[in-house]
Formats: structure tokens, C-alpha cells, sequence
């Protein structure tokens, strides 16, 4: 399945909106898009068909591409699986889990085989501008791939990555990103190329499997192909195809590619950029991206997200990560896991519903978790019982107001060591630099070892005899409440 | 008039030839284009001397804007490729947020 496959699927189940009037690439597409996420609640993606400038066949935009269901946030990524979008988490995500643990190898096609190429641009006849790359912010510094993979490969073991790491359009052939030493492909750059003094390939692409971008934000463990977990979370061999200025290869469906290299102990400005985290992201200082070549499907579509609190578009991103922390605890003894959950918006608070088998249990699974290089993203942990729905925010808050007991164990480390994403504001601009100076917190919910016995929940369900239920339910649309409710909330 | 925008990270690193009405060599942000240019231009606080000036909005390392309007000549937009442009500092103080250790 491809960007347009998926967009196919939506429409068929009426979650395609296209605009055809003219809409602005300069912030007009990400507001529109970051509103809808905002007040659609993942009913809707929204595909740009003329975009300003570029109309009828220079480009199109996608917005909204994963924006979720606040109650299921899981559910395109569910249709991208072939899935039924309204599966519940607790079989969704033992599935999704299971996929991504599985290899499936790539193969390689030919040129004439992959739409990707169907329009190449090399050289100086190369020109970023000639794309509909969006502004996203007006805080931002440019115009910025949000839902791309850069490709490099280590020049020591063969290892291709393919991670993302917000891209910034410096000029028609240049680029700049976020690349901080401790990620996979910074630091193939850094340790490796610069330090040899030498030059690095590169390729990113934006499109292709809507389930590359799940796999591009996973903590797929070192010297592991995102192309092989891609494949296996797919259920068939992913179709690549060989760049045109250097050998690394990229999905022959993408819609665009863009080729180049990095030179070594060459800087540049990249950022602000409104982020994920929740605020703007300061000035950062970048290796220079040079491209060389740009290929691309006819009339491109640039998928995008407009990060930032309220809308929480790329939460999706965070489903590889929760599987792999679930897996990564369970591995280490951890029996009950039930469910867990990254928080909506922000994504640095993760949640689990736990049967703990023994008391220690639960600061164990927070300390283990903690522990996790990959927690550099979280901040908070909190441990729930299995009846609390994780994956509901509003559950949770509730949970953590009634069972938390500020008397049972809870955790919280700070030190100049400990991981810390330098998207965070609370730590000093030299720890955010490296990654570290973070804290930790953790607190525990659960009710199963404690001295007290918690009480029944006093909701529906309980609150009342099950004759006025029925009678209530019965009733309901007759006194005109049908469809002015969420579903969720009502029976 | 086009508009551009500048870091006021660069103003103070180039205050002392700004304010002598200086040529220098930046990189500003063309607000029309949505994309960055390094540029061979004066700078003034005030339109006077810059006669057919653009404007210049400025921006902290953290994007928001500064109140106070600027104004550039451009004289030639530079190959990136070929010029080596100093960045400026970005301290704790400049990014806006963070702890000032």
C-alpha cells in the first residue's frame, strides 16, 4: 500500500476531505490542517488539491494524514494495517506488536519499476521551491518535511537507517535538520563520516507506505533496517529502488526523494520549529544537506504534520515506541501488562494498566522502563489498574485523582546523566544539546498491594439498577439526545 | 517592498558595521518566499539612507517576533555554496527558555 492506496481507503470510508480552492502553502494548508485535526477528532485527512503556486500539477499537500480519534488514536494506523479502524486496543496492539517484530527483507526493483522516478531533476536543475513543501508555524524558520525518512547507511557494517528528523528547506539546494548526536543517523554521521573527514550520502523521502513514517519514529533497535521491520509490519517485501547520485536505496513509491550528501565541518542555521513537544523549538546548528538530485511522482502529494498542543496529528508515531517499551519490560519479567499509552499531545507521559504478580512489580516496571534509552521522549510514568482505560485521557486524570495515594511508592530521579529529549525546556541548553540533564517521575495507581480495598467506581454502570439502564437506553433517542452525544459515553 | 526577516542573534554579532552603515553578509528569511537567502546588504533601524529599503522583521532564536521593524538593502544575494556565513551564539539567554546554567 502506498500514500495514495491509503488515501483511496479513506475515501471509501468517507475520511477524505479534498479542497480543490486555492489554499496557501504558506501557513494557510497547516492551519487548516491543524484545525481540523483540532475539532475533527481523526474523522477527516484532507488532501490540498490546488496549492497556491503550484496548481494543476506541480504538487499537492496531505494534511491530517494520522490525525487520530482522541478515544482511538490508533485507528488509521489500524486502516494503513488493513485493519477494521474501530478494533480495540487490546487487540490492536498485540497485533501491531507481533507485525513489528517480524523481518520481512526488501527487494529491489529497477528504475523503470518505480514511480519515484517518473520525474528527475539533477544537478542545478534540482530546486526544493519547485515542490510544495508547507510553512508550518509562523514561528518557524523555513519550510519544514515533517513526515519523511533520511536514509544513511554506516560505512562500517553496510547498516542503512532510515529515521526522521524534522527537515528544513535552507535554499533550493540545500537543507538543514535536527541532528543530534545519539540518534542513529546523526550519529552514523558524526562518529563515523565527519569524524574521518569524510562526505555522507544521504536520501529522504516523504511518502510510500503510509506505515513508513510508524517505523521511521520506532526505536528499531541499532544495526536493525527500518526497511526489514517496514516489510514485516507490511506482511510482504517493501520495493526499493537505487538513488540516482549515490548507491542507498528508497522506496520506489515514495513521492518525492531527495538525494544529496553532508559534508564534513560544514554548519548552518536550522529551526525554530513549533514542535511535538508542545512550543517552539529554539535556533539550532546544523550540518549543511546539499542536494544533488530531486525525483518525484507526477504531481506529487507532500504528506505533512502540523505539530504543536491541541491537535497532537503525529501521536501515531508513538505507537512503535509503546510497542517496543511494552516488549521491553515483559522481556525483563514483567508479567499484567494490560495496556499503555503515550499521553495525547505532548507524548513525553506514558501510561500502563497493570496486574502486578508481586509487589515490586510496579517500581520495577517504572525503573525499568526509565532505564530505556529510548525514555529519552518520556518524562512520566504513570501505573494504573487493568479496569482504568489508559488509552482515554480523561480516564486517566480521573484515575490518577481517586486511586493515586500519595503514601505508595512513587519515583523521581534528576540527574546531569539521565536521558532527556532536547526538545524539553527544563534542562540547560548545554545538557539539551547532548540529550541528558532530564528527571523522572513516576507514580503508582494500582490498588492490588495496598492496605486499603478500593471502592466500586459510582458511573453508569453501577450508579443504577439494571432495569432503569435499560429503560434509560431504550428511551434515549425519544427524548431527542441521539445523535448529540459521544458514542462512547452513552451504553 | 518585499519582507524579510533576520535573528537578532546576527543584528548584535554585526552591530558595529550596522551601525556604521556597513555592508554586510547575513542570512534572512524572504517572509514571500518561505525561504532563507545569504545576502550581501545594509541594515538600518530607520528607513532614511536606505533609500527603496525592504523590511526587515526580526525574530528571537525561538521565533517569536521582536517588536521593533528594520530595514535592508539588499545589494546581491550570495551562492550559499560558496560563502561561509559565522553563526551566531545561541545561549541559554538567547533560546528564550531552559534553565540558565
Amino acid at each position: 500500500m502506498d500514500l495514495r492506496n491509503f488515501l483511496e481507503v479513506l475515501d471509501e470510508k468517507g475520511m477524505l476531505i479534498r479542497i480543490d480552492k486555492e489554499v496557501d502553502w504558506n501557513l494557510e494548508a497547516a492551519a487548516i490542517s491543524g484545525m481540523l485535526a483540532r475539532v475533527g477528532n481523526g474523522q477527516y485527512t484532507v488532501l490540498f488539491e490546488n496549492v497556491k503556486g503550484y496548481y494543476p500539477d506541480k504538487g499537492r499537500l496531505v494534511g491530517c494524514l494520522y490525525a487520530p480519534d482522541r478515544r482511538k488514536v490508533w485507528n488509521k494506523i489500524a486502516l494503513a494495517m488493513g485493519l477494521p479502524p474501530d478494533i480495540p486496543f487490546s487487540i490492536f496492539l498485540p497485533e501491531f506488536s507481533k507485525r513489528l517484530r517480524r523481518i520481512i527483507k526488501p527487494m529491489e526493483v529497477s528504475a523503470s519499476e518505480a514511480p519515484c522516478k517518473e520525474v528527475v531533476k539533477v544537478g542545478k536543475e534540482a530546486n526544493l521551491l519547485d515542490l510544495p513543501i508547507p510553512f508550518l508555524h509562523e514561528t518557524d524558520g523555513g519550510r519544514y518535511l515533517t513526515l519523511h525518512a533520511i536514509v544513511n547507511q554506516d560505512p562500517d557494517t553496510g547498516w542503512i537507517n532510515a529515521g526522521t528528523y524534522r527537515w528544513m528547506v535552507k535554499g533550493p539546494r540545500r537543507g538543514a535538520a535536527l541532528w543530534v548526536m545519539g540518534q542513529h543517523g546523526p550519529t552514523i554521521y558524526y562518529a563515523k563520516y565527519e569524524q574521518r573527514g569524510n562526505t555522507m550520502p544521504f536520501v529522504i523521502y516523504n511518502g510510500g507506505d503510509p506505515l513508513s513514517f510508524i517505523v521511521s519514529t520506532s526505536a528499531v533497535p541499532t544495526g536493525v533496517c527500518e526497511y526489514d521491520v517496514l516489510g514485516g509490519l507490511r506482511g510482504e517485501p517493501i520495493k526499493l529502488v537505487r538513488a540516482e547520485t549515490n548507491n542507498l536505496l528508497v522506496p520506489a513509491d515514495a513521492e518525492i526523494v531527495i538525494e544529496g550528501e553532508i559534508r564534513p565541518g560544514e554548519r548552518i542555521d536550522e529551526g525554530p520549529f513549533g514542535e511535538y513537544t508542545g512550543y517552539t523549538h529554539g535556533r539550532n546548528v546544523s550540518p549543511v544537506f546539499r542536494v544533488n538530485c530531486i525525483t518525484y511522482r507526477k504531481n506529487p502529494i507532500i504528506s505533512f504534520v502540523t505539530e504543536g498542543l491541541k491537535w497532537a496529528e503525529d501521536f501515531p508515531a508513538s505507537l512503535g515506541m509503546i510497542a517496543g517499551y511494552r516488549e521491553y519490560a515483559e522481556s525483563a519479567g514483567i508479567k499484567g501488562i494490560k495496556n499503555q499509552i503515550f499521553s495525547m499531545d505532548t507524548c513525553t507521559l506514558m501510561a500502563f494498566g497493570i496486574n502486578p504478580q508481586k509487589p515490586r512489580d510496579i517500581l520495577r516496571l517504572a525503573r525499568i522502563i526509565m532505564g530505556n534509552k529510548a525514555m529519552i521522549n518520556l518524562n512520566t510514568i504513570g501505573l494504573y489498574d487493568t479496569d482504568a482505560d489508559v488509552t482515554d485521557c480523561r480516564d486517566m486524570m480521573e484515575e490518577t485523582g481517586m486511586a493515586w495515594d500519595p503514601r505508595s511508592i512513587s519515583d523521581f530521579t534528576s540527574d546531569d546523566d539521565i536521558y532527556q529529549t532536547p526538545l524539553s525546556f527544563i534542562s540547560d541548553a548545554a545538557n539539551r544539546a547532548k540529550g541528558t540533564g532530564g528527571a523522572k517521575l513516576s507514580w503508582d495507581c494500582t490498588s492490588k498491594f495496598k492496605s486499603w480495598k478500593k471502592p466500586e467506581k459510582t458511573i453508569f454502570e453501577k450508579a443504577y439498577p439494571v432495569s432503569i439502564q435499560k429503560k434509560v437506553k431504550e428511551a434515549w433517542s425519544d427524548l431527542g439526545f441521539d445523535e448529540a452525544f459521544d458514542e462512547k459515553e452513552i451504553f | 517592498m518585499s519582507t524579510y526577516s533576520i535573528f537578532d542573534a546576527y543584528l548584535a554579532q554585526n552591530y558595529k558595521d550596522i551601525s556604521e552603515g556597513k555592508e554586510i553578509i547575513c542570512e534572512v528569511l524572504s517572509l514571500d518566499e518561505g525561504v532563507t537567502k545569504i545576502v550581501k546588504a545594509r541594515i538600518a533601524s530607520t528607513e532614511q539612507g536606505l533609500k527603496d529599503a525592504d523590511e526587515l522583521l526580526v525574530k528571537r532564536d525561538t521565533g517569536e517576533w521582536k517588536s521593533e521593524k528594520w530595514f535592508i538593502k539588499i545589494s546581491e544575494e550570495l551562492d550559499p555554496d560558496e560563502t561561509v556565513l559565522a553563526i551566531a551564539p545561541i545561549s541559554a539567554t538567547s533560546s528564550g527558555y531552559g534553565a540558565a546554567k
